[in-house]
């Protein structure tokens, strides 16, 4: 399979006609789903921690560039070092930088989705480093060479059965497809990889401007072990996710593992200002934030697409989204996928590259209900479905129909007109059915049979026989 | 500084459509503001049995000391159990107070006791302590704040206790008084910018709930995966 949003078409229609794939993702999102639900009723406060989280990332963006550059300062004086990257390649190049300074070798990686973002583990492969992936989801998909189908749960597409099997092929482990017994081996390969690893790379959940702070949240304790052990962590955020202060964390903590696993509190939060610091026992000797534009400053230009701008990354528009539900995360062919991956895959990459994706969504609004930060996920994807049509990413047929349809709507006469029209060559056809007439459209859908009279006939009709009464 | 620097800089503010400004005080959450958004678990009564309550729903294990000798009876009797053979403890100061490491050593003269009275100066005596962590599978530390709505604990690693201790061990053991206990997480940051400002102490602050723990192959709960497999908290009121 290839990394790209052009084939969601042909992607989607093989994941969906596979019924193992569907009901690995139906289980999945809806076990999700109620977990969530469960420890959210809990909470009486949440419309108006939503709204706050929102307000708090609107006018942070609002002033990004001041808080970025607080940010910057305080980690600097927490004796941290902070490089600024245009994009992926000037980022990795900056990495790469510094591992050979240090003679690394191998590379502990805990999971983020912006190193994804950048491809970096393929980066650092080819310059013969040896990137360890060491959350367990995140490790089964680096043997797999596959990227992540869900943005908190990359393996998620995996069976036990697969994940065995693919332990068995890689690892020349005996078979087994016990749960427990797959994460003791990789436990325990992962251990060794931890204590010889020069490097510990991380992403970052929310830096705090005002004390140069990174946060990291986590359950199994890898993020912990990567920024701990190595003497160098360098940790990668894209420049979106900063926040004013340390007492706003707690508003967004409330609502992140309740919105992404159903968990009250995840078990690991790490807060990091910098390195070790004098008469400390342990920590790295080097610390390294990397802030990384990558097409965010171009986000940040349009009003309306800001917005996407405020995502925590949580995942639970994915799990609520039919379509996803459906499709699977990498039908879109991006390392973001569901509601949310539909709305940043075009702004990053271009909305002729990934013009498909604004239409998988059948614009229920469920992702925007449940958005735990307010994003109005479900009209961004509106919004640039007239983007695709405006950059002409629709077939000329669609276009004219449209047009057709425009002028119709405007005016009564040629509706009229239009409408007889249109019967009379249906019914000329002798055709029952007239699946032939959009035959891209039809495909899939249930072309509905041609009722007898039409509407306005139908109307004319019954007010006649009202008059009549 | 990397001269990509002022080009994103300078690309916000004209995303923004707007000169480089001061900054406007929009925000600047006020505390009754958040305190409001915390309402519902912010109740002071029964701190401890809610603490327990949310601290065995993330399978901690909870154990309740009232006085000294109970308390090293208590680590004495689990270390056994588990048949855990090296132990640290770290220098948080209740841990000091009631003298665990030299009393534990006392009652289990089979145990090895990994001493983190190192000079953190010395990169020989870290790589050393590293080493002898990652044999350990019993630690003993102190915290710094509970939070009875979540099961939190927050302990800061620096100069008293390593990040590691906490971390490599299999199994996690915390002592605590109930002052240590506060309603929510947000009464913690308030109460951590109050006595230190905007510095942060430690290099580091880690809020752990419960032990390790992964559902990345078919959503099964499995404890233990990187971090400790056990996480045990000891409550200590001292009558005395």
């Amino acid at each position: 399979m290839k990394l790209t949003p052009r084939l969601f078409k042909s992607y989607a229609s093989r994941n969906i006609s596979n019924p193992r794939l569907r009901k690995t993702y139906r289980f999945a999102t809806h076990h999700a789903l109620e977990k969530r639900l469960q420890v959210v009723h809990e909470v009486p406060e949440w419309e108006a921690l939503r709204d706050r989280a929102h307000t708090i990332k609107e006018q942070t963006i609002d002033q990004l560039d001041h808080y970025l550059e607080k940010l910057e300062s305080n980690v600097v004086a927490n004796g941290g070092q902070v490089f600024w990257a245009r994009d992926g390649k000037e980022a990795c190049e900056h990495i790469l930088e510094i591992a050979e300074r240090i003679h690394a070798r191998t590379v502990v990686k805990s999971k983020s989705m912006t190193t994804e973002e950048i491809g970096l583990s393929h980066v650092l492969e080819e310059n013969k480093l040896d990137p360890v992936e060491t959350d367990l989801g995140e490790y089964i998909i680096q043997l797999a060479h596959e990227w992540p189908s869900h943005i908190t749960a990359p393996a998620l597409h995996k069976t036990r059965g697969e994940v065995g099997a693919l332990f068995a092929e890689k690892l020349g482990i005996p078979y087994t497809d016990v749960p427990e017994e797959l994460c003791e081996v990789a436990r325990k390969i992962l251990r060794g990889k931890f204590l010889s690893a020069e490097l510990g790379i991380s992403g970052v959940n929310f830096a705090l401007a005002d004390t140069g702070t990174i946060v990291i949240v986590e359950n199994e304790g890898n993020a912990r072990l990567s920024t701990t052990l190595p003497k160098v962590h360098i940790a990668v955020m894209g420049l979106e996710k900063v926040i004013p202060t340390a007492s706003d964390l707690p508003i967004f903590l409330r609502l992140l593992a309740r919105s992404s696993t159903g968990q009250k509190q995840t078990s690991y939060v790490s807060l990091i200002s910098g390195p070790r610091k004098a008469g400390e026992l342990d920590g790295p000797d080097e610390f390294h934030l990397i802030i990384l534009d990558n097409g965010r400053t171009e986000i940040l230009k349009d009003p309306k697409a800001r917005e996407s701008l405020f995502c925590i990354r949580c995942g639970a528009c994915l799990n609520t989204c039919p379509i996803y539900q459906r499709v699977g995360g990498h039908s879109y062919g991006s390392v973001y996928s569901g509601p949310i991956g539909a709305v940043i895959t075009p702004l990053f990459q271009g909305v002729d590259v990934a013009k498909d994706l604004p239409y998988a969504s059948s614009l229920c609004g469920a992702c925007t209900n449940i958005c735990p930060v307010k994003i109005d996920i479900h009209h961004m994807l509106l919004w640039l479905r007239k983007q695709v049509v405006d950059s002409g990413g629709t077939p000329w047929l669609e276009r004219v129909a449209m047009k057709l349809y425009l002028a119709g709507m405007k005016d009564s006469v040629l509706y009229g007109f239009g409408s007889r029209l249109l019967r009379l060559i249906l019914k000329a056809s002798g055709k029952a059915n007239a699946s032939w007439t959009v035959p891209g459209w039809t495909e899939t859908r249930e072309f509905p049979p041609l009722a007898e009279k039409s509407f306005k006939t139908l109307w004319r009709e019954r007010q006649q026989e009202e008059q009549h009464l | 500084m990397n001269a990509s620097r002022s080009e994103i800089l300078s690309k916000i503010r004209l995303s923004l459509a707007r000169p480089r400004r001061e900054h406007h005080h929009g925000h600047n959450a006020v505390t009754n503001d958040i305190r409001k958004l915390f309402a519902s678990a912010s109740s002071h009564e029964n701190l401890v049995q809610t603490f327990k309550q949310e601290f065995e729903r993330v399978s901690g294990e909870f154990h309740h000391c009232s006085n000294g000798d109970a308390v090293v009876h208590s680590i004495k009797d689990l270390i056994t159990s588990a048949g855990s053979k090296h132990i640290a403890v770290s220098r948080h100061a209740l841990c000091e107070r009631l003298n665990v490491r030299e009393r534990l050593a006392a009652v289990l003269p089979d145990a090895i006791f990994v001493d983190e009275s190192i000079d953190g100066e010395n990169p020989f005596e870290r790589e050393r302590l590293q080493k002898e962590m990652a044999q350990v599978q019993f630690s003993i530390t102190g915290v710094d704040y509970l939070m009875a709505e979540t099961g939190t604990a927050l302990l800061v690693s620096g100069k008293q206790a390593s990040r590691q201790i906490s971390l490599l061990p299999s199994i996690h053991l915390f002592l605590a008084s109930p002052n240590q206990i506060y309603p929510n997480m947000a009464e913690v940051f308030l109460e951590l910018q109050e006595r230190h400002g905007n510095h942060l102490p430690g290099n580091a602050l880690t809020l752990i709930t419960g032990p390790s723990r992964t559902a990345d192959i078919e959503k099964v709960l499995i404890k233990g995966v990187h971090g400790p497999t056990r996480l045990i908290g000891l409550m200590v009121e001292l009558q005395d």
